[in-house]
């Protein structure tokens, strides 16, 4: 029979928060788990405080030092993260693993690579659809089966956290492994979607038009949108959402009078075809749970109809919440591991504290093979110093570039590139951008978040401890946070 | 090496070389003296729409021309039926979705295959150039040459990189491609009645090699294809599949969108509220997921590995929840005899008897020629 997937639970009970943010696994001897196919989750949930209220949608928002509109991989929750077995002690300790692996996430991903993974992204980018939409909804665009809100991981590959998180581990050979994580959850806040009727969260915003309303003498339960929807998926309604409906009603010799209450959508159709009404295909037929406030008579007409979101404010706000963590491992056929080599990365943090012309020595240890530098600015996770402007690296004093690397030249990318390839890695991607979370359109969705600098070159493997010199030119606010990762070699 | 390329056209010959939904094409493929190459057999011919091709007339974008396919059988001479498989272009669509994204339709191989980002943009290809005459338009029918996922095109040698089969080992192979009914291929607002479709002057090309009297052992991937329903929100389906898979996967469409004119055949809808998902051998769960399956993450990832992604596909939340890919599946990690052992899918969800649901399933499995 074929291998076998378990899940074990984490140590710590749960809920995760700010406060208590440490997550333990305990992998017991005796199994051979394939890490690569092999994730950790951690189970959340998203509710209003009053949850009678319908189904709100949110996405997460990266938000350090203010909110950012950028986009990372999942691993970016985890700030620190150890790997630690009985008999053979720490095998891998990186800290800031968010950093470090974001940054390298957008070289090792193509744009249709990271596309592929949307189902499961906790920070998504829009699609073509203009729409984001969070892993813990699930939204009903037509029918009258009531949207949910689920209970969904944050899925985090071990391969995102680990260079063993790529292997087969045997830990009949390495004892009990302990993993061990360090979680910013306070770092993602939930923003409600569609909030009022300011948003801008409607692709158009004559989406929220509806066709005017005459002729009618019961209770008005449904009405018609004046869009037309080639593509079911651009609407952006969904069955059991919240919603405040404003409509002006005209009942002669009365004025007009505008009209606002709220209720939830009951049951949306998608009008595939009307042979009737030819004008009404591509149109969704919206019913409420609760009709309009006035009860037609002859006569009356009713214009302006439109339907907002309404705001979860009105009901406690969201709360977003980490339950419970959870490991997934796969389990294989056992390998031998005495004597197996494999990498890992240190970490050495500094600060240019605003210098322009910065430079800073950094001794490396001497199985140090690849040194990457990252500046990062106030969001603390991507490396986003436009100020840096070339920068150059020198091993033992011998410098390892004829000139400065300007960055963005040939010579940087090819840095960028040596480094990926001493990695035992191709450079996957040279959009170095991020994908932005609220841009419409993919050009300005590549164009506004450039990752760099990467300020990297490969290191010779050495007898002794090697010395490194960074020499970094700046512009503006010159050079802050930086986070020095090297690429080590280890054996068991 | 001197390579032939082969083209055959139906045993059966209709007038004007123009077939109609639900034909059965019959094709010989004779290769006497030779080896057929791998991967190299294809399915070519004209798309014609009967009558005038409206906005609203449409086909699903990421199967393209393998709509026309409603199921292919593929017989040896010498072996007997090696394949059928019925339901073809909702595999087709499924294996695209789970392995390529929108974009990646724009690529050549899939142009050719009349695959496009968009379902609207089935519909310029069905347009295609039109000269007016009088009232009406004069259309060129829309060629195609699509590679069809079966057997033919996914058998490698096991002991050797001469991944060709001789004829000496075959005889004639038999492919037979059943037309598919119009509402089956084609939707749309504008879809009605009077609508139909014509394939045109279809025939099969393939490469050969001459025989050089050795013969590797080849390895042939195949597709056994189920259709069953469910009409209960607590849904047992037991499988009993005569051969070694490695993986499988199913798809879902409620009962009453089934060859409807207004819905697309072939999508891939999201089963309402499911909860929980096991799967059980010989009723039993201890033995590879161990767990019950509780989030919708797992159930796409799972799906998406069953049919071998390669990191593209087009699964996200807006496709899920508009009913365009969505499936359940699992890869086993290793060949599994399901002749021997019964395998059971458990689902809790939000299915009645008032909305049955169609379970399509495509056991991918392996044998020996």
């Amino acid at each position: 029979m074929a291998d076998k997937q378990v899940k074990l639970n984490a140590k710590q009970g749960g809920p995760f928060n700010a406060r208590q943010n440490l997550i333990d696994f305990e992998i017991p001897s005796g199994m051979a788990v394939d890490m690569a196919k092999s994730y950790i989750n951690l189970q959340c949930h998203c509710e209003t405080v009053d949850v009678t209220a319908g189904v709100f949608d949110f996405k997460l928002e990266y938000t350090h030092n203010g909110a950012h509109e950028l986009t990372a991989p999942n691993t970016a929750i985890v700030r620190n993260c150890s790997l630690r077995s009985a008999n053979k002690g720490m095998l891998e300790d990186i800290r800031r693993s968010d950093v470090l692996r974001t940054n390298l996430h957008y070289l090792s991903k193509t744009t249709e690579d990271n596309d592929g993974t949307l189902y499961k992204q906790i920070l998504p980018h829009k699609t073509r659809t203009n729409h984001a939409q969070s892993i813990w909804r699930d939204l009903k665009k037509e029918g009258t089966v009531l949207s949910r809100e689920l209970t969904s991981p944050i899925q985090i590959p071990m391969s995102d956290l680990f260079n063993l998180g790529s292997a087969v581990v045997d830990t009949t050979f390495l004892g009990d492994t302990r993993v061990h994580l360090e979680i910013s959850p306070e770092r993602f806040v939930p923003k409600q979607l569609f909030n009022g009727p300011d948003s801008l969260d409607f692709a158009n915003p004559l989406f929220k038009q509806m066709v005017d309303i005459s002729g009618v003498t019961s209770d008005i339960f449904t009405v018609t949108s004046s869009s037309k929807y080639e593509d079911l998926a651009d609407s952006p309604f969904w069955v059991g959402m919240p919603v405040t409906v404003n409509y002006t009603i005209t009942r002669a010799p009365s004025p007009s009078s505008d009209v606002s209450y709220n209720t939830s959508i009951r049951e949306i159709e998608y009008v595939r075809s009307d042979l009737l009404v030819p004008d009404n295909e591509k149109r969704l037929k919206i019913t409420f749970e609760n009709a309009f406030q006035n009860v037609p008579e002859a006569g009356d007409v009713f214009t302006d109809i439109t339907i907002n979101g309404l705001s979860a404010e009105e009901y406690g706000g969201l709360v977003f919440t980490v339950d419970y963590a959870e490991i997934v491992l796969q389990e294989t056929d056992p390998v031998k591991m005495d004597g197996m080599v494999f990498t890992t990365y240190t970490l050495q943090e500094t600060n240019g504290y605003g210098s322009q012309n910065w430079a800073e020595q950094f001794i490396c240890e001497p199985s140090a093979y690849n040194i990457m530098a990252l500046a990062l600015n106030e969001n603390d996770l991507l490396t986003q110093k436009d100020e840096v402007k070339q920068f150059r690296i020198r091993v033992n004093n011998v410098d390892a570039t004829d000139r400065d690397v300007v960055v963005g030249s040939p010579l940087y990318l090819d840095r960028i590139s040596m480094y990926k390839t001493n990695n035992g890695e191709s450079l996957k991607s040279a959009v170095l951008h991020t994908p932005n979370a609220v841009a419409d359109g993919q050009t300005a969705r590549y164009g506004t978040l450039p990752l760099k600098p990467y300020m990297v070159n490969p290191l010779p493997v050495t007898q002794g401890t090697k010395i490194v010199d960074l020499n970094v030119s700046a512009t503006g606010g010159g050079v802050h946070k930086v986070c020095v990762f090297k690429s080590v070699i280890k054996q068991l | 090496m001197s390579v032939i390329n082969h083209a055959v056209i139906p045993d059966l010959v209709k007038p004007a070389n123009t077939y109609a939904p639900l034909d059965l094409l019959d094709f010989n493929l004779n290769f006497q003296g030779r080896k057929m190459l791998s991967s190299t057999v294809r399915f070519q011919g004209q798309l014609k729409i009967v009558g005038d091709v409206e906005d609203g007339v449409l086909f699903d974008c990421m199967a393209g021309a393998h709509g026309v396919i409603d199921s292919i059988t593929t017989s040896v001479l010498n072996v007997g039926q090696i394949e059928s498989i019925q339901s073809y272009p909702r595999m087709h669509a499924m294996v695209m979705n789970a392995t390529q994204s929108r974009n990646d339709t724009m690529n050549s191989y899939n142009s050719c295959e009349l695959k496009s980002p968009s379902d609207l943009y089935s519909n310029m290809i069905l347009k295609q150039y039109a000269t007016k005459i009088a009232d009406s338009s004069h259309r060129t029918p829309a060629d195609f040459s699509v590679k069809p996922t079966f057997c033919l095109n996914r058998f490698v040698a096991v002991d050797s990189d001469d991944s060709s089969v001789a004829f000496s080992k075959t005889g004639t192979v038999r492919v037979s491609i059943q037309l598919s009914r119009m509402t089956d291929m084609l939707f749309g607002t504008a879809v009605s009645g009077l609508t139909n479709y014509e394939i045109i002057n279809p025939r099969i090309i393939y490469q050969s090699i001459p025989d050089d009297g050795k013969q590797a052992k080849l390895q042939m991937r195949v597709e056994h294809s189920l259709k069953t329903s469910i009409n209960s929100s607590d849904a047992v389906i037991s499988t009993r599949v005569p051969a070694v898979c490695d993986s499988f996967s199913m798809s879902f469409m409620p009962t009453s969108h089934e060859s409807v004119a207004e819905y697309n055949n072939l999508a891939q809808e999201a089963l309402p509220a499911l909860t929980e998902l096991v799967f059980l051998w010989n009723n039993s769960s201890n033995t590879m997921v161990t767990y019950t399956i509780r989030d919708l993450v797992e159930v796409t990832d799972k799906y998406v590995e069953s049919l071998k992604t390669s990191g593209h596909n087009t699964a996200h939340l807006q496709m899920v929840s508009s009913n365009k890919s969505f499936g359940v599946g699992l890869s086993f990690g290793t060949f599994v005899n399901l002749a021997n052992q019964s395998f059971n899918i458990q689902l809790a969800c939000g299915v009645t008897n008032t909305n049955p649901f169609n379970v399509y399933m495509y056991f991918h499995s392996l044998i020996e020629l």
